[in-house]
């Protein structure tokens, strides 16, 4: 019988529970490992881990992510963002290739002084947070601001701020349900804490804005020219297992661009490598996250019955890259991603890129 | 979106840290059982310990756009799976050595009752180098699955989500190994029901 030779099995090899100082050790060296990489680097964290997921399945990481079709309006604080005003709604469809080109000038052509290269994004998304009360479901997301501060002279420390913006109801339908729900301003997400047993509780406020000091070497060691940069990404694709197709590059770019610490010269050459991808569509005028509105190009890639989209969005009228974000989940009818189902997305809107003497602050979003 | 409480934790992780704590508390005893299993005591300790290390590392990269949503118990045992293949050497000494101790009975090991058991303690007795040697000299692959099944007593869904193989595949390795093991047995198997399968 099958069970008699399991048994067997686990009878021979069974040794003697662990000591319990044993356990108590393990679990150190696991609540050590949160509680150092939190405070120190989480931003790096993140965009690694979602360029690693980045292909099929691709997923933004932790803790950052994208609203679709927010009806909430701007998040609180954007006024003091310094990026480009309020561009027109881009109805004509330009190419993509002459928009990602624009861009890459644009990019490679920022002004060449300044102490700090300071990249300021707001994230949301990648975690929708189910909320259950008064008889109302709803979707709520998180959003977080990220400024980091990388020295024009390696030597220098360079600095990470990080504020969590609170949680938001997710699409306009979540923010019906949650009217009708009485406008909770915190969510009880129920019961997620076995250890403690405590429930799960969000709040539509603000998060302590924090500034911590950070590895230099958050800016990812690309080459800044076109043909070698796509090589450089094509071997980091394949070392990662991800056949590097143009889907896969354009996922890659997309995070590097709005998640990462890039400075204008990597910028300018990874929109180059875009404009050279195929299949990347002017898809019209979409909002970022934080409600500015472009004109976004996006790829698409389906395998089986997983799809995968990759978007950025562009201001034509200051070839400025606006945000960006991607989608990864089983098909759904319409043949995009069902997020309902238990994928995952993120986006992320570029709100500051730019050199600056200004001395590194913590983020004040609110 | 999930109702799996596992799941919920790992993505409630992504933004708040701690709550991977809670994977460790539900999965960690466990899982150093089939570490130890398969290393002994002291390198299983290290395996599970490091499996949380990785699982914490990587929980970005879980994947919940699969059928089902996504198993976080399967993902730790794949994690586990992974670390032991580095060590696959000191794994294979291990069995090696234990067909050559005595009787499991004398190494006070805790046998629960209840037929199955009482049988395979009594068989063990007799089978134990047999199956020892038997396990030492699969190949990596069709062990994986034997031991996930009998040890970690996962189903083929489970396994199949631990190794990033298809149920087929975790099928036909399964019988594969099963049959190695049998034929080590040879005609002394007091057990041994013939159960049609190829």
């Amino acid at each position: 019988m099958m069970d008699t030779e399991n048994q067997m099995i686990r009878t021979l090899l069974t040794e003697p529970p662990p000591a319990a100082h044993t356990v108590a050790s393990a679990r150190r060296q696991l609540t050590d490992a949160i509680a150092g990489r939190r405070p120190s680097r989480p931003r790096r964290t993140t965009w690694r881990l979602s360029l690693a997921g980045s292909g099929l399945a691709a997923v933004a990481a932790a803790g950052v992510a994208l609203v679709m079709a927010t009806g909430t309006g701007s998040p609180a604080g954007l006024g003091e963002t310094g990026s480009g005003g309020a561009p027109g709604v881009a109805a004509p469809p330009a190419g993509p290739r002459q928009l990602l080109l624009a861009a890459a000038e644009r990019a490679g052509g920022t002004a060449d002084s300044g102490r700090y290269w300071r990249v300021a994004r707001i994230t949301e998304g990648a975690l929708y947070l189910p909320v259950h009360t008064k008889g109302e479901t709803f979707y709520v997301a998180e959003r977080w601001l990220t400024e980091t501060w990388t020295p024009r002279d390696r030597g220098e420390q360079a600095w990470e701020g990080r504020q969590s913006l609170g949680y938001q109801p997710r699409t306009a339908e979540d923010e019906a349900a949650w009217k009708r729900a009485g406008s909770p301003r915190t969510f009880d997400l129920g019961a997620a804490d076995s250890a403690q047993g405590g429930h799960v509780i969000r709040t539509m406020a603000p998060g302590k804005a924090e500034l911590s000091r950070t590895s230099s070497r958050g800016v990812p060691d690309l080459p800044a020219d076109p043909a070698r940069l796509r090589a450089a990404v094509d071997e980091l694709l394949e070392k990662r297992g991800i056949e590097a197709t143009d889907a896969a590059v354009f996922a890659y770019l997309g995070t590097l661009l709005t998640d990462a610490p890039a400075g204008p010269p990597l910028r300018a050459a990874a929109l180059t490598v875009l404009s050279t991808l195929t299949g990347v569509d002017n898809v019209g005028s979409r909002a970022d996250v934080t409600g500015r509105v472009g004109v976004a190009l996006e790829l698409t890639r389906t395998a089986g019955q997983f799809v995968d989209r990759s978007w950025l969005i562009l201001d034509p009228a200051t070839n400025q890259l606006l945000g960006g974000g991607m989608q990864g989940a089983t098909q759904g009818k319409d043949g995009r991603p069902d997020i309902g189902k238990g994928g995952k997305e993120s986006s992320t809107a570029v709100v500051t890129a730019e050199w600056t003497d200004q001395r590194p602050v913590a983020p004040h979003g609110n | 979106m999930t109702s799996d409480p596992d799941v919920a934790a790992l993505l409630a992780s992504l933004t708040d840290p701690d709550l991977f704590a809670v994977l460790f508390d539900r999965y960690f005893a466990e899982l150093r059982h089939y570490a130890a299993s398969r290393l002994g005591g002291e390198r299983g300790d290290d395996v599970a310990a490091e499996t949380f290390l990785v699982a914490f590392r990587t929980r970005g990269r879980f994947r919940t756009d699969v059928p089902g949503g996504g198993n976080v118990r399967a993902w730790l045992y794949g994690i586990a799976t992974n670390l032991i293949h580095r060590q696959r050497r000191d794994e294979e000494r291990r069995y090696r050595a234990l067909a050559r101790a005595s009787a499991v009975i004398d190494r006070g090991v805790p046998v629960s009752s209840g037929d199955d058991a009482t049988v395979a303690r009594v068989a063990a007795g007799a089978l134990q180098p047999a199956l020892a040697r038997a396990l030492a000299a699969l190949p990596a692959r069709d062990r994986d699955v034997l031991l996930l099944t009998a040890v970690a007593q996962l189903d083929y869904a489970e396994v199949s989500a631990a190794l990033g193989v298809p149920p087929g595949t975790v099928g036909s390795r399964l019988t594969r190994a099963r049959r190695a093991v049998r034929e080590a047995f040879g005609g002394t198997d007091p057990t041994r029901i013939d159960e049609g399968t190829p």
